[in-house]
């Protein structure tokens, strides 16, 4: 399986309606092991619907400057996307399905 | 380690580091452990665990994999066969040494294939362009600045 099977996927709720299409995916590389090996990244969170694509652009990062007003319209406009836990999410036929709410 | 600014790096909350794939990987310039650029990523290689977590093992490279990801398979076969090229190259993630603006990685270049387009080209193609001059034999440091 690739990153690029996840994104643009479109994700539904358990009756079909639909939520978006993935537009991110947020990776978290969790502590070292107790062997001190480095933890792989796995993957944490979708990032769905159009106002996923606020976070695309990169202007809703820490430290990130731009223009201002392009900053806080993205950061408002990043607060209404869909971050949907891998953990809610099942895979069926192909689709992205998330469980409950 | 590496001479990216504070500011450009990922953010990092707590004990893990976040990234998100699309925004801080994909399409992506790596370095090699010299500052050697070496191709830029082009997918990531998922693998599914016993606890069910997917976590991402090897990053994808070459011209073939960035056709399959843009629904181009058949660009990215004849790409292939035309360019001699592997089919798909892969770097373990564990090969990652830092993600900023650019990718770091902890290898040699020479030790990737990803440089295997470039290197097509020039000995197939620009070597053979008349008046063409390797950087190395006119003392240029491939930045348009003399070599001293």
């Amino acid at each position: 399986m690739r990153i690029s099977d996840l994104l643009d996927q479109e994700v539904v709720d358990e009756r079909g309606r639909r939520l978006g299409k993935v537009h991110d995916v947020r990776l978290v590389q969790d502590a070292r092991s107790a062997e001190g090996d480095d933890a792989l990244f796995r993957v944490d969170t979708l990032l769905v619907g159009r106002a996923g694509l606020a976070t695309r652009l990169g202007y809703t990062r820490n430290g990130v400057r731009g223009p201002w007003l392009v900053k806080l319209l993205a950061t408002r406009w990043e607060r209404r996307a869909e971050h949907i836990p891998w953990t809610a999410i099942e895979r069926v036929e192909g689709r992205l399905v998330r469980r409950g709410r | 380690m590496s001479s990216i600014p504070d500011e450009e790096r990922p953010d990092d909350p707590g004990a893990g580091r976040t990234v998100d794939a699309a925004l801080h990987l994909l399409d992506h310039q790596m370095l090699d452990r010299d500052g050697r650029r070496c191709g830029n990523v082009d997918d990531l290689e998922l693998e599914e665990r016993d606890d069910d977590t997917l976590v991402v093992v090897n990053i994808l490279a070459g011209p073939g994999v960035l056709a399959e990801r843009l629904d181009h398979p058949r660009l990215g076969r004849w790409w292939r066969h035309a360019t001699e090229a592997e089919d798909t190259i892969r770097i373990p993630m564990r090969d990652v040494a830092d993600i900023g603006a650019d990718i770091n990685l902890a290898v040699d270049a020479d030790d990737l294939a990803t440089s295997h387009t470039e290197r097509w080209a020039r000995e197939r193609v620009v070597d053979h362009i008349p008046g063409h001059t390797r950087a190395a034999e006119r003392g240029d440091n491939g930045d348009g600045e003399e070599a001293s």
